[in-house]
Formats: C-alpha cells, sequence, structure tokens
C-alpha cells in the first residue's frame, strides 16, 4: 500500500463572493522513497492541495470530500490531538518563504529543539544534540544554532527550514516552492541537498512548483494541476517526453533549454478559468487550440493512456490528437 | 542611422554607495567605505539589438540600469546616448547639451563614431526630462509598479502630463491609445478605464509597457519583466518586446537572472559577477562555448526541462559575494574551482576568445600565467626559504623547551604543578605544529606554481590573444 493516498480530495474556500473550488477532486499517492512533483500556474490550487495534507488550511478553508490515507489513517477525519502527533512526527512541510516562516526573535536553534521536545518526550540537551546533528546534516555549522533568522542568508535560512522539517524523522515531506525566491546558484545548492536527504533517509516527497525544470530534475513522479484538477499525471519521463494533455504540452513548450536550441518559448493564451463557477466541461476548453464544442459539455476524466500515464482530455481519449 | 550604429555606449561606469558606518565614525574616520555595486563596467548597445545582463542577485545589474536613466546617480565614467539627430526631441536636446550651463564643465556633447553623443551624466535635471522621453524603463513587478488608486488611462498618460506633450486631451487620449494597442491591450478602450486589480498579471506588465512606449522611447530598459508573471504568458510579454523591436526599431537592455530566457531572448550577453562585466558576447556563443569559469557554473545549474539530462553540475561553494569587501585580485577567486597563484594578487584583462566573445579570466591567457609565475617564482622561493629558515629555529627552540618540560614533570610531584606542565606541553606541541603547517604552505605555494607553469605550457598553442594582459 502505498504510504499517502489522497482520493477525490475536494478543498474549497468560503470568500465573500462565493465558494472557490480551489482543489475539485485530486487523486494521487506517494509512495515511500518516492519523490512527487505538483506543477501548475498560480492559482491552480497546488499549495491549497499540500495544505489539505497537513490539514493547515486558512479558517476559511474546508475539505468538502475525499480521503487522505497516510499510513493508514484518514488525516481528513483525525482529531486535533491525533493530528497533532502527526505532523512534524510523521509528516513535514517546508514552506515558500524562509524569510518569513522562521520567528525573528527566537533563536534558530530554539525553533528546531521545541518541536523535537514536544514530540519526543526528550531532555533539552538530547534535543540540542540532534539540532546540531540536524544542522551539520544540511550543511550549516553546528556552531551557529544560537544565532536569530536575520543572521542567515536566504540560502541558509532555507537549509534551516529543512532541518526543521527533518527534526523528527518524519515519513513524508512537503516543499512548498522550496527555491522560489534563491538565486540559481543557492537554488542548485538546496535541490541537490533536498535530493541526496531523500535518497538517503528513503522520504516520501511532495515537491510543489511552478518550475517544471526544477521538479524534472528533482521528481521522478509527476501531477500538472489546472484550475484544481489534475489534468495529467505519469512519471517525470512520461510528462516531458511524451506530454498528451494540450496544457502539458503548452507548458513544456513554454520552458526555454539552454542545452536545446534556441526558440522563442510559446506562450497559452488566456486566463485560467473563475474558480468560484468553474466551467462544466473541459476547465482547460477556454485557452485550448484544439477545443471542439463537445469539450465544453463533459468534464474528462484521467485515463491511463500508457501504464503509468494518465490524461484528462477528451481529445487524447477519442484519440484525435 | 545604420544598422550597425551604437545607441548607447557605456565606459567603464562606476556606481558606488557609502556606507553608514554610525554616525561618530562617518564624522572622525577618513576612509569613507563604499559598497561597490557597479565597479567598472563597459558595454555598447546597437540600434535595434537585445543587450542582456545576466548575474545572481546582488551583481549590479538593476543598479547599473537604474545608473543609465540616473534613477540612481553614477560615482563615475561616461554613458553616451546617441540617437536618430534628425528626431525633434534629440534635436533640441543636442541643442541644450551644447550650451553652456553653470551646472556643469564644458558641453555634455561627445563625439561618437562621427556622430553627436549625449552624456548623460552631464546633463542638468532639466535636460535630463529629455533623455528619459527617449530611454525607458520596464520594471520588474507589475504588481507594485503600478498607482492601485489610479486607472490605467492616468498611469499611461501621467508621461504626457509630466513632459507636457499632450497638446489638448483629445491628443492625451489618441497617444493613450495609440500606446495600449502596440502593448498589445486590444481594444484600448475596454482596459482604459479600468484599474490595476481588474486585470491580470501578463496584462498589467503590458500595462507597463505601454506606459514606456507612450513617449516613444529609443531605448528601453527592462528589469526583470517577467519573472513575476506566469510561466504560461512569460512568452507572451516576450513575444510583444520582439514585435515592438521590429516594428519601433527599439533597442532593449534586457536586465535578468534567469540564463534560460536570455538565451532565447538576447543578441547578446553580458554576465556580471560583483559589479563587474566578466564575459560578453554574443548569446549563441557564451551559452554554447563559455569561456570564464563562472558562466560555466551558471549555465550548468540553470535547471534543464529535461528528466533524461544527466550533466555534472557545477555548484559553487558560498553564498552570493559582499560588494562591500571585493576580494584582491580576481573578484571570482575565493569560489572559481580553477584557481591559479596569480588570481589572489592581479585582475584579469579582458581576453578575446572568439570575434567580439571575451571573458576576464586569467585562464585564457596561458602565456601570460607563465611569464608571471616565472617571474614571480624567486620571490615566493624566497618567501618560503625565509619562512622555513625562521620557523625551524623557533621549532628548534621550542623543542628544547618541550624537553625541559618533560624532564621537570618526572621529578614533580604536586598534582597541580604537574597539570600546569601538561597544559604548557600541549600548548608548545600545538605552536609547533602551526609553524610546521605554515612552512609547509609556503612549500606547496611554490610547487603549485611551478605545477601550474607546466599545465599552462601544455594549453599553449592556443589562439586566445591577450588584449590588455
Amino acid at each position: 500500500m502505498a504510504m499517502l493516498e489522497v482520493t477525490d480530495l475536494r478543498t474549497y474556500f468560503t470568500t465573500m463572493e462565493g465558494t472557490v473550488q480551489a482543489v475539485d477532486g485530486v487523486t494521487f499517492t506517494v509512495e515511500e522513497g518516492e519523490a512527487m512533483g505538483l506543477a501548475g500556474e498560480s492559482g491552480c490550487g497546488k499549495t491549497t492541495a499540500a495544505l489539505s495534507i497537513m490539514r493547515l488550511l486558512p479558517s476559511n478553508g474546508y475539505i468538502k470530500t475525499g480521503k487522505i490515507m497516510f499510513n493508514g489513517k484518514n488525516i481528513v477525519t483525525l482529531n486535533a490531538p491525533k493530528l497533532r502527533k502527526t505532523r512534524w512526527k510523521e509528516m513535514s512541510i517546508i514552506f515558500q518563504g524562509a524569510m518569513n516562516a522562521l520567528n525573528p526573535v527566537k533563536r534558530v536553534g530554539d525553533q528546531i529543539t521545541e518541536p523535537i521536545m514536544l514530540h519526543e518526550n526528550v531532555s533539552e540537551a538530547a534535543a540540542i544534540k540532534r539540532t546540531k546533528e540536524l544542522f551539520e546534516l544540511v550543511g550549516i555549522s553546528p556552531d551557529r544554532i544560537n544565532e536569530y533568522p536575520h543572521e542567515f542568508s536566504g540560502g541558509m535560512r532555507q537549509r534551516v527550514m529543512i532541518a526543521m522539517a527533518l527534526a523528527c524523522w518524519p515519513k513524508l515531506i512537503i516543499a512548498d516552492e522550496p527555491t522560489t525566491a534563491l538565486d540559481v546558484m543557492i537554488q542548485a545548492q538546496i535541490l541537490r541537498l533536498l535530493k541526496n536527504l531523500q535518497k538517503e533517509l528513503s522520504l516520501g516527497f511532495i515537491m510543489i512548483s511552478h518550475d517544471l525544470s526544477v521538479l524534472a530534475e528533482t521528481c521522478e513522479k509527476l501531477c500538472i494541476m489546472y484550475a484544481g484538477k489534475i489534468v495529467e499525471n505519469g512519471t517525470s519521463i512520461h510528462v516531458f517526453k511524451n506530454p498528451r494533455h494540450p496544457y502539458t504540452r503548452g507548458l513544456v513548450a513554454a520552458f526555454p533549454n539552454i542545452k536545446g536550441v534556441k526558440f522563442m518559448p510559446e506562450p497559452i493564451p488566456g486566463n485560467p478559468p473563475n474558480l468560484i463557477h468553474p466551467p462544466k466541461g473541459c476547465r482547460f476548453y477556454e485557452r485550448c487550440k484544439y477545443k471542439i464544442d463537445s469539450c465544453n459539455e463533459t468534464e474528462p476524466l484521467l485515463f491511463e493512456i500508457e501504464p503509468g500515464h494518465f490524461v484528462a482530455c477528451h481529445l487524447v481519449q477519442k484519440g484525435v490528437i | 542611422m545604420t544598422a550597425d550604429t551604437d545607441i548607447i555606449k557605456i565606459e567603464n561606469l562606476n556606481i558606488w554607495f557609502q556606507m553608514r558606518q554610525g554616525f561618530l565614525k562617518d564624522v572622525i574616520s577618513k576612509k569613507l567605505r563604499y559598497a561597490k555595486a557597479v565597479d567598472g563596467i563597459s558595454f555598447n548597445i546597437k540600434k535595434g539589438e537585445i543587450f542582456c545582463l545576466v548575474g545572481e542577485s546582488g551583481c549590479g545589474k538593476t543598479t547599473t540600469g537604474k545608473g543609465i536613466l540616473r534613477l540612481v546617480e553614477p560615482t563615475s565614467g561616461s554613458i553616451i546616448f546617441a540617437d536618430d539627430d534628425s528626431d525633434p526631441v534629440i534635436k533640441r536636446l543636442l541643442h541644450l547639451a551644447g550650451e553652456k550651463s553653470r551646472k556643469r564643465e564644458g558641453t555634455a556633447i561627445v563625439e561618437m563614431e562621427g556622430r553627436r553623443g549625449i552624456d548623460i551624466r552631464k546633463l542638468t535635471k532639466s535636460e535630463m526630462i529629455y533623455a528619459r522621453q527617449r530611454i525607458q524603463m520596464i520594471f520588474q513587478d507589475p504588481y507594485e509598479s503600478l498607482n492601485p488608486k489610479m486607472t490605467i488611462f492616468d498611469i499611461i498618460a501621467e508621461p504626457l502630463i509630466v513632459n507636457k506633450l499632450s497638446k489638448n486631451e483629445k491628443d492625451k487620449e489618441a497617444r493613450v491609445i495609440k500606446a495600449l494597442n502596440d502593448a498589445g491591450l486590444r481594444p484600448p478602450e475596454f482596459y482604459m478605464w479600468r484599474y490595476p486589480h481588474q486585470v491580470s498579471g501578463g496584462q498589467r506588465q503590458r500595462v507597463g509597457i505601454a506606459g514606456a512606449l507612450v513617449l516613444s522611447p529609443s531605448l528601453l530598459v527592462a528589469d526583470e519583466p517577467i519573472s513575476m508573471l506566469d510561466v504560461s504568458i512569460r512568452g507572451e510579454i516576450l513575444k510583444l518586446m520582439l514585435d515592438l523591436r521590429e516594428n519601433k526599431r527599439l533597442s532593449y537592455l534586457f536586465i535578468t537572472h534567469d540564463l534560460s530566457v536570455a538565451y532565447v531572448f538576447s543578441d547578446r550577453i553580458g554576465v556580471m559577477y560583483l559589479g563587474r562585466i566578466v564575459e560578453m558576447g554574443p548569446t549563441e556563443m557564451v551559452i554554447k562555448n563559455p569561456k570564464h569559469p563562472y558562466t560555466q557554473a551558471l549555465i550548468t545549474v540553470v535547471p534543464k526541462p529535461d528528466p533524461t539530462a544527466k550533466e555534472e553540475k557545477i555548484i559553487l561553494k558560498g553564498e552570493r559575494p559582499d560588494p562591500t569587501n571585493i576580494p584582491p585580485g580576481c573578484r571570482f577567486h575565493p569560489r572559481c574551482p580553477y584557481i591559479l597563484t596569480l588570481c589572489n594578487v592581479l585582475q584579469p584583462g579582458e581576453t578575446e576568445a572568439e570575434t567580439g566573445h571575451w571573458a576576464a579570466c586569467h585562464l585564457l591567457t596561458p602565456d601570460f600565467v607563465i611569464k608571471w609565475n616565472t617571474e614571480n617564482l624567486p620571490k615566493y622561493e624566497k618567501i618560503a626559504a625565509d619562512v622555513e629558515k625562521k620557523n625551524t629555529a623557533e621549532i628548534d627552540k621550542l623543542r628544547k623547551e618541550l624537553a625541559k618540560l618533560r624532564s621537570d614533570l618526572a621529578t614533580l610531584k604536586s598534582a597541580k604543578v604537574k597539570k600546569d606542565r601538561q597544559e604548557a606541553i600541549k600548548a608548545i606541541e600545538k605552536n609547533i605544529q602551526k609553524l610546521d603547517t605554515e612552512m609547509a604552505k609556503a612549500k606547496a605555494h611554490v610547487e603549485k606554481m611551478k605545477a601550474e607553469i607546466v599545465t599552462m605550457k601544455a594549453k599553449l598553442p592556443s589562439a586566445s590573444r591577450p588584449l590588455s594582459p
């Protein structure tokens, strides 16, 4: 059985204008020691999906339906004390802006020892010892545990965040745009660190990013999300070498490859649909260049086009494209 | 104007910021500290060309862009702008710049390839207004650079009001509509009366571009214009900028940290590191055949949208360098994987590797490295010999002391005194070790220089030609 099984997850937000269907029927699995990438444009629901798995949704968000089975427990129905024991101990998250995710008035070491002491009932000395080990693991000098976040550079802060996520040796780590605010060189350092840690500790790993090329280098499996739904799902080789959904094709073509031939990235005209009143049929209908009228009538479902490669598109299913 | 003429030429531009060190220190200390954001860069942009500055954040690329528009005041150097002189704005500017002014010495006119250019740095504030009509900027963040309380019409019309360019309301509207059309916001009437929050991110950036276009500039400084946009619309903005170049013969200074965007979009690239351009040349040459170790590393770490690509990444150690404390010699040497002895001491000159493609790296001039190493070898050998002489004498002295302490130890009874002696012995042993490593280091230095001569000799029959060693 897979370590994490998300089935038909629907996460909605109540807003002044109406209910935003941010995640609308998302299904995926993550095995132990597997790295999965969740890609899509801003506003497609990838961060909301991650926050649903952690049950960290803002107060106006709620999980409408769906099951999140993690190590045999359904996260959706877990009560608060049990949830508290699962979070950080069994799964943890690395947030996007390390600048804002760390408490500026607490020493970084204290911020890491705190969860260790809370979760594992160990003495402070033992927790500090582990914090030092963690620092060494992520490539920061252990002498720096008594410094404040502002004394660290952006890349180093992100390393602190990674150390914090590893604090209780969880089995699943979700990384939400871990390198977006960083320079290319620092990004490469952090990605290599994450990849090595994931392999060494055989972690389940969900990496969320809008940058497909970052995911191409770190993940074995990819889910492409569009307007709250997964439109294509497969190994990264499937997605990059044989993209089938028109949106995935557009997205792959939008990334220039510095090693390839020089060509202008192809834009996808238009904007994502309003998720308060999502279209009845295919959500990509408006922007699709292959669309036919019937696409707007029924919602396409994921189907297996080759072993392990799923696409949600009427036209692909009919063999038109 | 022919195709090959320069529209702007920047020579030896420096932009330094004075560091505050506390009130008293500022007053007392004679030595001021500077953050050298831009430290002597030169480049030119041809009419209709896209020149791209790439580099990590903090390397000074944005400061360069702002310096050209004098949004930050350059410390020294020259920025010569030479546009088509049949243009009335340029005509007026040339006339004003040729006149004497209390605010500058001489005129601001500079002869450039037989044409009259204007030194932007010498223009007075009122003359800058004219220059800024022809040099405009597009900012990075379309979510923050547009005033949320103004309609799109007001935002785009504002430059016309500031520059007193519209004769009447009708003329103003016509110009705004034209700019919106040019920026691809069609139909203009649909967007004109909206507020920025009512349009999407890509459209906002188009508004930013329309705001620059309304003055019909000839040079656009585009500071990371697509980095805040979603991937699927980046291509649109790049296409728009290319179309504008075709239709209006615009030239661009394109500033980005993303090498892959620079690769597909620009004609020429300058790679910046810590306030200096370390490599420059036609895009294809720089990306496919990088010469500077920094460029080489930067290219390998750019994420590639290809899961099967198996390429060794050159990941440089350390964080981004500090412009207040620029290392001596080659400023890249602390992070360079191929560092030579002379890199610590001497700043490399620009070496042409192919036509129009140069890099500032000692590795490209093996003959010069050999010459320098051979010349300086005696000096380093003498240092090594001196260190050896001095340290051996010291070590002998310490060894004697050590022997005395050890013999003492055997006769002593008191535990406390014994402990003291043991500690003293440890300290001396440590000292000896330190002196030993110092000696080994000096020797290794000499050996390394000799080895460098050998490796450089192997490289010698290269086509590279030193321009200014």
